[in-house]
C-alpha cells in the first residue's frame, strides 16, 4: 500500500517562490542565536556570525550543503523493539504521536487538573495499547508531586520504564538536556547504543520571528553533539508574532525549522531531522490562541509540501486537536476536519493524539477515540487502487451475483477484512444499540478505558536498565533541583 | 459636537494622527489637559473597552485607539505634570526567564496605558533580581508576571516566591498570565490574580489601584 490520495495546495511555481524566500531569508536576515559554543562552531564552518549581537546569516551553498546531508532515510527505534518507525513509512502512510506540552490531565471522570505523576502512569499503559498511536511525547507533568526544576528528568523516568514506542523529548532547561540524554543512555546501555538506535528524539523550538533562546539552542547543539534525532519545531501565531495570514505564518515557521535543520546538518551531518511546525493563529476579537483555524490548517498543509516535496525532507504538524474544552460537537468537527485535510497532506507524522483545549489538556478518553481517527484517516491516505482483482472483474463476469452471491465469493473472502471497522462506533442498529445500553461513543471510550486499564502492562524496562535509568534520576535531581 | 466629544469619536476611530491633532488644537485653545484626558481621550479609550468586552470590536481596532491616545497623552504631559496630575497607579510587568514571547505582555502595556496607570514594561526573559529590582524603585501597585510556555511558568512562582523572600510581597498586587496559565495555577503559586486577556488585565489592575 503506498500512499496515493494528496492534496497539494501549491502550485510548483508557489512551491518554488516559497522555497526561494526561504533562502533569502535566511541569508539576507538571518537569525539570532544565544548559545556561544554555537555561534563559534557555526562561524567556522562558514556562517556569517557576529558575537556580540548573536546575530547569524547562512550561505547558499552553506543551505545546500545542509540540504544535500539530511538523510532521506532513518528510524526512530523504540524501547520495546516492537514499533521501530522507519522513515519514510514504507506503506506511504504517517505515523501518529500523542500531544505535547499540555499541562492539564482530564481523568476518565471528567475532572481537570494539573498532570500527576502518576497519571503519566496511566497515560503510558494506555497508550502503549493504542495500535494507531506509533509515538509518544511526555505529559507535562506539574511540580507538584515532582520537583518544578525537574519534571522533565522525573517524567522521562516513568517513560523510560513504562513506554513501549519512541519517545519525544521535551526539556524544560538547558540544563535539564544532559541529564536527559544520559538517562536515555542509561536506558539502553550507553550513549553509544543510544546514537546506534535512538529510542527518544528531541524537541528544540523557535521564537518567532528567527529567534532562538540559550535552552532551544543547547538542546540543538547537545544533539548535534549526541548525534541524535531532533525534531525542530516553530509553534507561531498568525496575527501576533507572524503575519495574520496562513501564508505569512506557514512561511515564517517553515523558514525557522528550516534553519535549525540547516544548524542541525552543519554541525552533525547526516543527523535525523524531521520539520516540524505546529502552527497557530490568534483571534483577533478574544486574542486567544486557536489551533484550529480553517486557514491554519491550509498553512499546515503548505509546510507538509514544501519540506516534503521541496527539500525531500520528512514533515511533521498536528493531525488532530481543538479549541474546545470539551469532549463535544465543536471537538469532533474540528478534529475530524482537521485530520482529513492532513492525512492528505505529504505529512509523514501527525500528531496531538489526545488533546482538548488547543494543546493544554490531556484526556485519555480522548486519546481512546484519536485512536480510532487516526485509524480512519490512515485508510483514507491509503487510497484506492484500481486494478481488475479491486474491481471485482472476474467474479462479475462470472455473474457471482447470481450464484453463490458476493457475500461468501472468493473475492470477498480475500479482501472483507481490508475495510477499517472502528470498534467503538455503532455498526449494529437501533435495537443492538439499545440492547447495549444506548451509549454514546464516548461511554464506550470510558467503557474500552475501563478494559484496557486492567490489561497488564505491554512492557517494562529490564530492571537492571531501570535501576541505571534511577541513578541518571538521581545524579539530575542533585544538579538540578535548587531545594533539596 | 464640542471638541472633546470630537477627540473622544477619533480615539474610537483609531485615528492617530487626527486625534493627536485634534488634542493639539483643544490646547492651543486653551482647554485644560485634565478636562482633555478626563472628558475627551478617556470616555472614548473606555467606550473601545467596552465594545471589546462584548465581542463588538477587533484587537488591531483597540490597538489603534489606545495608540491613538496615548501619543496624545504625550501631546499633554507635560501640562499634566505641571498641573500636579498623577498617573491612577504604576505597574511593572514582564514576561518571566527563559520566555521570549512578549505579544501578550505588550498588549498588556498597552492597555493598562490606556487605563490611566504608569506602565514599568521590563521587557522579556526577566528573572526574580530584576523585578525586585524594579519593585524597590518604582514602587508599584501590581506587577504583571507573563509566561507563555508549559516550561516557563514554574518561572512565575519562583519569581513570587523570591519576592517573599525578600519582604516585598506585601507591598503588591500579583498578577499572572500567559496561554498555559489558570486560576488553578494562580492560586497555587500564590498570585493575587489571573486575568485570562490584556482587556480583563487592564480592568483588574485599574479596579484595584482606583479601590485600594
Amino acid at each position: 500500500m503506498k500512499s496515493r490520495i494528496k492534496y497539494d495546495v501549491m502550485t510548483k511555481d508557489e512551491l518554488n517562490h516559497m522555497k526561494s524566500r526561504m533562502e533569502e531569508l535566511l541569508i539576507k536576515r538571518g537569525i539570532h542565536l544565544d548559545h556561544d559554543e554555537m555561534l563559534t562552531e557555526l562561524s567556522e564552518l562558514g556562517c556569517i556570525v557576529d558575537m556580540e549581537t548573536k546575530q547569524l546569516k547562512f550561505t547558499k551553498e552553506l543551505i545546500d550543503k545542509a540540504v544535500a546531508s539530511v538523510p532521506k532515510e532513518f528510524t526512530l527505534y523504540s524501547p520495546s523493539g516492537k514499533r521501530d518507525l522507519k522513515f519514510p513509512h514504507p506503506e506511504g502512510k504517517f505515523y501518529v504521536r500523542t500531544n505535547t506540552g499540555a499541562p492539564n490531565y482530564m481523568t476518565v471522570d471528567g475532572e481537570t487538573h494539573f498532570t500527576k505523576i502518576s497519571e503519566v502512569n496511566e497515560w503510558y499503559h494506555i497508550a502503549n495499547q493504542m495500535e494507531n498511536v506509533d509515538y509518544f511525547t511526555l505529559p507535562s507533568t506539574s511540580g507538584e508531586e515532582v520537583p518544578g526544576d525537574a519534571v522533565d528528568v522525573y517524567t522521562l523516568e516513568r517513560a523510560l520504564n513504562l513506554a513501549e514506542k519512541h519517545i519525544w523529548l521535551q526539556p524544560y532547561e538547558g540544563e535539564n538536556v544532559k541529564y536527559l540524554i544520559d538517562m536515555a543512555a542509561a536506558s539502553v546501555g550507553g550513549l553509544d547504543k543510544l546514537r546506534e538506535r535512538p529510542i527518544v528524539s528531541f524537541i528544540a523550538c523557535s521564537v518567532s520571528c528567527l529567534n532562538y533562546k540559550r535552552m532551544d539552542a543547547e538542546i540543538l547543539y547537545r544533539c548535534a553533539k549526541a548525534g541524535l534525532p531532533v525534531q525542530p519545531c516553530s509553534l507561531p501565531t498568525a496575527g501576533a508574532n507572524t503575519p495574520v495570514t496562513a501564508q505569512g505564518t506557514a512561511f515564517m515557521a517553515a523558514s525557522e525549522v528550516f534553519a535549525m535543520i540547516v544548524m542541525l546538518q552543519l554541525l552533525s551531518p547526516g543527523l535525523p531531522v524531521i520539520a516540524t511546525t505546529l502552527l497557530f493563529s490568534m483571534d483577533m476579537m478574544t486574542t486567544y490562541t486557536l489551533q484550529s483555524n480553517t486557514e491554519i490548517t491550509m498553512a499546515r498543509l503548505i509546510c507538509m509540501q514544501l519540506f516534503e516535496q521541496g527539500y525531500n525532507i520528512r514533515a511533521h504538524s498536528y493531525g488532530t486537536g481543538t479549541d474546545s474544552l470539551a469532549i463535544d460537537e465543536q471537538n469532533m468537527i474540528e478534529r475530524t476536519s482537521l485530520i482529513h485535510s492532513m492525512a492528505m497532506s505529504d505529512a509523514s507524522v501527525l500528531g496531538g493524539a489526545g488533546q482538548l483545549e488547543t494543546a493544554k489538556t490531556i484526556s485519555p478518553i480522548q486519546l481512546i477515540i484519536d485512536n480510532e481517527i487516526f485509524g480512519i484517516a490512515q485508510r483514507l491516505r491509503a487510497g484506492l487502487e484500481i486494478n481488475d482483482d479491486y474491481l471485482g472483474w472476474n467474479e462479475i463476469m462470472d455473474g457471482v451475483d447470481t450464484n453463490p452471491g458476493f457475500i461468501m465469493s472468493d473475492h470477498t473472502m480475500k479482501h472483507f477484512e481490508e475495510s477499517h471497522r472502528p470498534d467503538m462506533f455503532n455498526r449494529g442498529g437501533l435495537s443492538k444499540w439499545e440492547e447495549n445500553g444506548s451509549k454514546t461513543l464516548q461511554e464506550s471510550a470510558v467503557e474500552k478505558y475501563h478494559k484496557l486499564i486492567k490489561n497488564p502492562a505491554t512492557y517494562s524496562l529490564d530492571p537492571e536498565k531501570s535501576a541505571a535509568v534511577k541513578e541518571v534520576l538521581k545524579k539530575a535531581h542533585k544538579a538540578l533541583v535548587k531545594e533539596q | 459636537m464640542s471638541i472633546l466629544n470630537e477627540i473622544s469619536e477619533l480615539v474610537i476611530e483609531g485615528n492617530i494622527e487626527g486625534t493627536k491633532a485634534k488634542v493639539e488644537l483643544a490646547v492651543e485653545q486653551g482647554i485644560g489637559a485634565v478636562s482633555i484626558l478626563d472628558e475627551g481621550l478617556m470616555p472614548g479609550i473606555n467606550e473601545i473597552g467596552e465594545r471589546f468586552a462584548k465581542f463588538e470590536i477587533f484587537v488591531p481596532n483597540v490597538l489603534m485607539s489606545a495608540k491613538a491616545m496615548n501619543i496624545s497623552v504625550e501631546v499633554i504631559q507635560p501640562l499634566l505634570t505641571a498641573s500636579g496630575a498623577k498617573p491612577i497607579g504604576t505597574a511593572v510587568i514582564g514576561t518571566v526567564k527563559g520566555d521570549l514571547h512578549d505579544i501578550g505582555k505588550n498588549l498588556v502595556a498597552l492597555m493598562m496605558k490606556s487605563s490611566g496607570l504608569e506602565v514599568i514594561d521590563l521587557g522579556s526573559d526577566i528573572g526574580a533580581d530584576k523585578y525586585i529590582e524594579a519593585i524597590e524603585k518604582y514602587e508599584p501597585d501590581v506587577i504583571g508576571l507573563s509566561a507563555l510556555l508549559t516550561t516557563t511558568m514554574n518561572e512565575q512562582g519562583r519569581i513570587i516566591k523570591a519576592i517573599e523572600e525578600k519582604g516585598l510581597r506585601d507591598k503588591i498586587k500579583i498578577m499572572v498570565g500567559g496561554a498555559p496559565v489558570t486560576q488553578a495555577w494562580a492560586d497555587k503559586i500564590g498570585a493575587d490574580a489571573f486575568t485570562a486577556d490584556a482587556a480583563d488585565a487592564a480592568r483588574w489592575a485599574k479596579n484595584y489601584v482606583v479601590n485600594k
